[in-house]
């Protein structure tokens, strides 16, 4: 058995060789870039899909509405309409700035959906804004993970392509959900971020509104001898309104007689906890890029009125998307905690001022 | 090399191949069948309905055109208004039809 010997041998020198290979040059990452880089590949592919899906059904709805050439309006929306963020470095007036910034956008989304659109509406006009938007992301998270992909080919950095390898599935979900939640804002569906919106709505019961500031209105009730200012973005359509601008309209209107404040949004759970799980705290809950949510901080502290929090927990995908039944069921939960703040820290003939945050499109 | 023909006995080299070779075919067999045991779960979204006389409430398949506080007929009990009262999503699961499967894997 001379040639069993001989196979050692043979078996033994391919494995030192191996490991000189494996160890000593940089081929194993060769190896990895390779196996990553096709893995990308096949996620780009996906992510082309959901954009080319999301145009589609933004052409298709636009197209229902009557739009001649809904493709040029839909090109003439998405790469336009960034927002540069103000200068940091400097932050005196921030806020302003920001505020001056965004107020800016929004006219200019606005006026362009009117253009297109003449008198179709105000829920027409919001709903399709937040469509344009939507497949518009989904061009910019595609372009975003193509550069990357792009930038680790050119210098063969096989870190940057493992890391977005990595973090791809998480990205791809997210853009799933987007292009999902399209649908929802076309049939006008309720979605998860519609917590804070829906429970201001029972709370509000079957009062009438007032628009107090744009696209925001407030509802004046009585509960059990407290007066009870609601404040939700205008629906059906889909708007957040300004509610930090709003409450801080009304708490100077009131003169600064507001025993307490307090906000009701959907927050993003961790993954350890339940969808549609209540809880509640202290602060302004809004998640806004600023302008609002220092407005409510800053006309609490000028006034020394409690601001208080509760919020409904649910993932990102799940409050962009349809309202679950979970979700829903966490609204009644908020609701009946809202009311027990209001029944056991507000004194009768006090006022109260509670703001349902978030998107109201197909709640009224 | 007619030595390495005449053997059925296997030598190391060929073990070691072998073994390889079984090891990555399973490997890619466990990553290909993990895959598809997903259960596929169909989404469907109602509109609950709600007397604002009685107590009486009715839960059926979302339609075009509505929103939550929209009036949308009378109550069959007390005649009362009917108000949307809520418009959700539920997770079935898919033990149905052939069409549901297809709904839900789009
Ligand atoms: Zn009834």
């Amino acid at each position: 058995m001379s040639n069993g010997s001989d196979w050692t041998t043979t078996l033994f020198v391919i494995l030192i060789l191996g490991s000189y290979l494996l160890s000593f040059t940089d081929l194993p990452q060769r190896m990895q870039l390779w196996r990553y880089s096709s893995f990308i590949r096949k996620k780009i592919v996906q992510l082309t899909e959901l954009e080319e899906d999301s145009k589609r059904k933004a052409v298709k709805y636009l197209m229902s509405l009557g739009v001649k050439e809904p493709k040029k309006v839909l090109e003439g929306f998405t790469n336009n309409f960034f927002l540069i963020s103000p200068v940091d470095v400097e932050p005196t007036d921030i806020i302003k700035r920001l505020r001056h910034l965004l107020r800016s956008r929004d006219s200019k989304v606005r006026a362009y959906v009117m253009e297109n659109l003449p008198g179709a509406g105000e829920v027409i006009w919001e709903n399709t804004e937040v469509i344009l938007e939507i497949s518009s992301a989904l061009t910019l998270i595609n372009k975003i993970v193509k550069h990357y992909y792009k930038l680790g080919l050119k210098y063969n950095n096989w870190i940057l392509m493992m890391q977005l390898a990595l973090e791809l599935q998480q990205i791809v979900g997210l853009a799933k959900s987007y292009d999902d939640a399209i649908d929802a804002f076309m049939r006008g569906i309720p979605i998860g971020d519609g917590a804070g919106p829906l429970v201001a709505h029972y709370l509000a019961g079957n009062s009438q509104p007032e628009e107090l500031v744009k696209e925001t209105v407030v509802y004046n009730i009585q509960i059990d001898g407290r007066k009870v200012y609601i404040i939700k973005a205008k629906g059906p359509g889909s708007t957040v309104g300004y509610p930090g601008e709003a409450v801080e309209k009304l708490v100077e209107k009131l003169g600064g007689r507001v025993s307490k404040i307090i906000t009701v949004d959907a927050a993003l759970k961790l993954e350890s906890e339940e969808t549609g799980e209540v809880a509640h705290g202290i602060g302004a809950a809004i998640g806004d890029p600023g302008p609002e949510k220092i407005a409510i901080e800053r006309i609490a502290t000028k006034y020394s009125i409690p601001l208080e929090a509760v919020v409904v927990k649910m993932s990102n995908e799940e409050a962009i998307n349809a309202m679950t039944k979970q979700i829903y069921e966490g609204v009644i939960k908020a609701l009946n905690v809202v009311k027990d703040i209001i029944e056991n820290t507000v004194k009768e003939s006090e006022a109260v001022i509670v703001a349902g945050i978030g998107n109201t499109v197909g709640i009224a | 090399m007619s030595h390495t023909l005449d053997g059925i006995s296997l030598d190391p080299f060929t073990l070691v191949t072998i073994a390889l070779t079984l090891f990555v075919l399973a490997y890619f067999i466990a990553l290909s069948l993990g895959g598809r045991k997903k259960q596929q779960k169909v989404k469907k979204t109602y509109t609950l309905l709600k007397c604002t006389a009685c107590e009486y409430s009715v839960e059926r398949e979302f339609k075009e055109g509505d929103y939550v506080g929209k009036k949308e007929g009378t109550c069959p009990k007390c005649d009362g208004e009917m108000i949307i009262t809520a418009i959700y999503v539920k997770e079935e699961d898919n033990s149905g039809s052939a069409s549901e499967k297809i709904i839900a894997s789009k």
